[in-house]
């Protein structure tokens, strides 16, 4: 073993302390794991979703059985065209969820490149696009939601596009302020002085230390966005009906709330409870990626 | 001081200028023209082309969005309804007091039960007061806008008949639409204010007030909670954006006839004036909140003021 390969084993035996150590300490959160147990739960849901409800009961309109209450039958009883609930709340896990993941993951990939070069060249490069970010955020992230829906109109993609593009300012702001923390640390000054090329100093020093706060970050996202979502698919501008998407559902349910209120009180649970499971783990995350910051 | 306000009074403009800019822009991208949404779907070609031409629809972009622009700085015209042909200026004149009431109902309603139980939960911190509040603004701060208000309709309105369920028109219509709007903002600044208190209690000025023999409660509500308010402030702002959304759900929820109503309306419809009027007007206004919060902030904290001064004389 030469010298270099000394050298990349120390680094990945780094690199793998500090994620053991994160662990360690967030294992030893209780609210955080609660909130991971439950988001892994509904992962699974999200998966088996046609294990553990075929989707045939959620779609099959049944005249004799509307707005009938919950029973062992129906477990969150049927809606005003006969169909089960709990079958479509099971169904509307996988849009909810993806929604907020892939949403999350398209901001990023806007977030993080702009945050990073914003935040390691400063100067002019870093005033025009903060300036162009200042701009974004004095627009109501609901707002610029709603003209992309009016201009493409409402679908599946078209409310991932509404809620992701109203993201990336804030997105590029907290990449940005992770890196300029780093920017004027001595090994990347090294890095320089060895001539490393500025892409390679961003790639390989810059954004693998900024990963915990994007982590955090893009875990805060996921959460928000799912409930901006259905927001919006609430207003009948995002998913449309017949799909299970739970803020549709919300938005069918409205309509019976004296009658059946069970249409709404399942979607809304299960929304909360996969916000705050998220919320839970973000909090936790932060914490035990940077102990500093806690107090 | 007033050179710091008269700055940030002043970049406000080209920000203005620039949301405009950009929403203006998003909107142009839509398939089919005005003329084509304002006619009967019958009519012929020449007819749609000549419409456009009047609505100046055929012009370049910039200079179109310089009109629009001129119009509506000069005398708030906004264009017209394309489906129900009412000026849109005048439209958003007569919702606009609606929706602000909402929001500043909503803000008010959050501080008055977030600040006070936040400073409560930070006294009795780990007590079974305090985890109880945490624990129910965790549930409240991950809850949408929407759901909230059905749930206190169900309830107040469906189940116990107290208020009325929907409509504008008195202070009793006012009452859900204001509680499940300040809900989520409330535990929000619960959450902030019982952190901000947590360390404000330990600092020195606090114990010195406590020396001097000052009664407790002055101590926790006066000096301490002086001093906790200024992320509270900013929260409020940071907040104010996501309120609006709030609004533009609530509104719809219980069928207000505000500007969120009008948008979304105008969003399904697709109608393009009513849209850019209202989401530049929306805008506006939240950049306006934004910059009194930064105003207000800059007299409210010491260290900012001095700061300013202090770099206004190099």
């Amino acid at each position: 073993m030469d010298h270099k390969d000394q050298q990349k084993n120390q680094q990945m035996h780094v690199k793998q302390n500090k994620w053991h150590e994160t662990w360690r300490r967030l294992k030893k959160n209780k609210t955080a794991i609660l909130g991971l147990v439950i988001l892994i739960v509904f992962v699974l849901v999200a998966i088996f979703a046609d294990v553990i409800a075929p989707y045939d009961k959620g779609i099959k309109m049944d005249s004799k059985n509307r707005f009938a209450n919950p029973s062992f039958q129906n477990l969150f009883g049927t809606d005003a065209y006969g169909r089960d609930v709990f079958t479509r709340v099971i169904h509307g896990t996988r849009y909810s969820l993806s929604i907020g993941f892939f949403a999350t993951i398209l901001s990023m990939i806007f977030g993080i490149p702009l945050g990073a070069i914003s935040g390691y060249y400063g100067g002019k490069v870093d005033n025009i696009i903060m300036r162009l970010v200042d701009i974004l955020t004095s627009i109501p992230a609901i707002m610029l939601s709603l003209v992309v829906v009016t201009v493409f109109g409402a679908s599946l993609v078209n409310l991932i596009i509404a809620i992701f593009i109203a993201r990336i300012p804030a997105d590029v702001r907290v990449v940005r302020s992770a890196v300029i923390t780093l920017v004027d640390q001595q090994y990347i000054e090294a890095s320089r002085s060895g001539g490393a090329r500025d892409l390679h100093i961003i790639i390989r020093h810059i954004l693998p230390n900024a990963v915990g706060t994007i982590i955090v970050q893009s875990t805060m996202n996921v959460g928000q966005l799912i409930i901006r979502a259905s927001g919006l698919s609430f207003l009948g501008l995002g998913v449309p009906t017949p799909a299970p998407e739970w803020g549709t559902l919300l938005s069918e349910a409205r309509e019976y709330l004296r009658s059946a209120p069970h249409m709404m009180i399942f979607p809304g649970v299960a929304l909360i409870l996969v916000a705050l499971s998220i919320n839970l783990l973000g909090d936790g995350l932060r914490d035990a990626l940077d102990p500093k910051l806690k107090s | 001081m007033y050179k710091y306000v008269l700055k940030r009074v002043l970049m406000i403009i080209p920000i203005l200028l620039a949301l405009s800019f950009i929403i203006f822009g998003i909107v142009r991208l839509s398939p089919g023209t005005p003329a084509a949404a304002i006619l009967p779907s019958e009519s012929s070609q020449e007819a749609i082309d000549a419409l456009n031409k009047e609505l100046g629809y055929d012009l370049p972009y910039l200079l179109q969005y310089f009109n629009y622009m001129k119009k509506l700085v000069l005398d708030l015209d906004m264009g017209r309804s394309w489906y129900t042909d009412v000026p849109v200026g005048q439209e958003i004149i007569t919702r606009l007091p609606v929706t602000i009431a909402l929001a500043f109902f909503g803000i008010l309603g959050a501080a008055i039960l977030g600040i006070p139980i936040g400073v409560l939960s930070a006294v009795k911190q780990y007590k079974f007061v305090d985890v109880a509040f945490v624990f129910i603004s965790m549930f409240l701060a991950s809850a949408p806008v929407f759901w909230l208000g059905m749930i206190i309709m169900l309830i107040l309105s469906l189940r116990l008949g107290l208020l009325p369920s929907s409509g504008f028109g008195s202070w009793k219509h006012l009452v859900m639409p204001t509680l499940s709007l300040a809900l989520p903002y409330a535990a929000h600044e619960l959450r902030y204010t019982r952190s901000s208190m947590l360390e404000s209690i330990r600092q020195d000025f606090v114990r010195t007030a406590r020396a001097k023999g000052a009664p407790e409660k002055v101590v926790i509500w006066k000096h301490a909670l002086g001093n906790a308010l200024l992320p509270v402030i900013t929260i409020t702002g940071i907040n104010f954006g996501s309120l609006i959304g709030g609004a533009v759900v609530i509104e719809q929820l219980f069928n207000i006839p505000g500007l969120g109503l009008y948008l979304v309306k105008g969003v399904t419809l697709k109608d393009v004036p009513v849209v850019m009027g209202t989401t530049i007007t929306l805008s506006a206004i939240y950049c306006l909140t934004m910059l009194i919060i930064d105003i207000m902030y800059a007299f409210a904290d010491p260290r900012i003021k001095a700061q300013y001064i202090r770099g206004s004389n190099h």
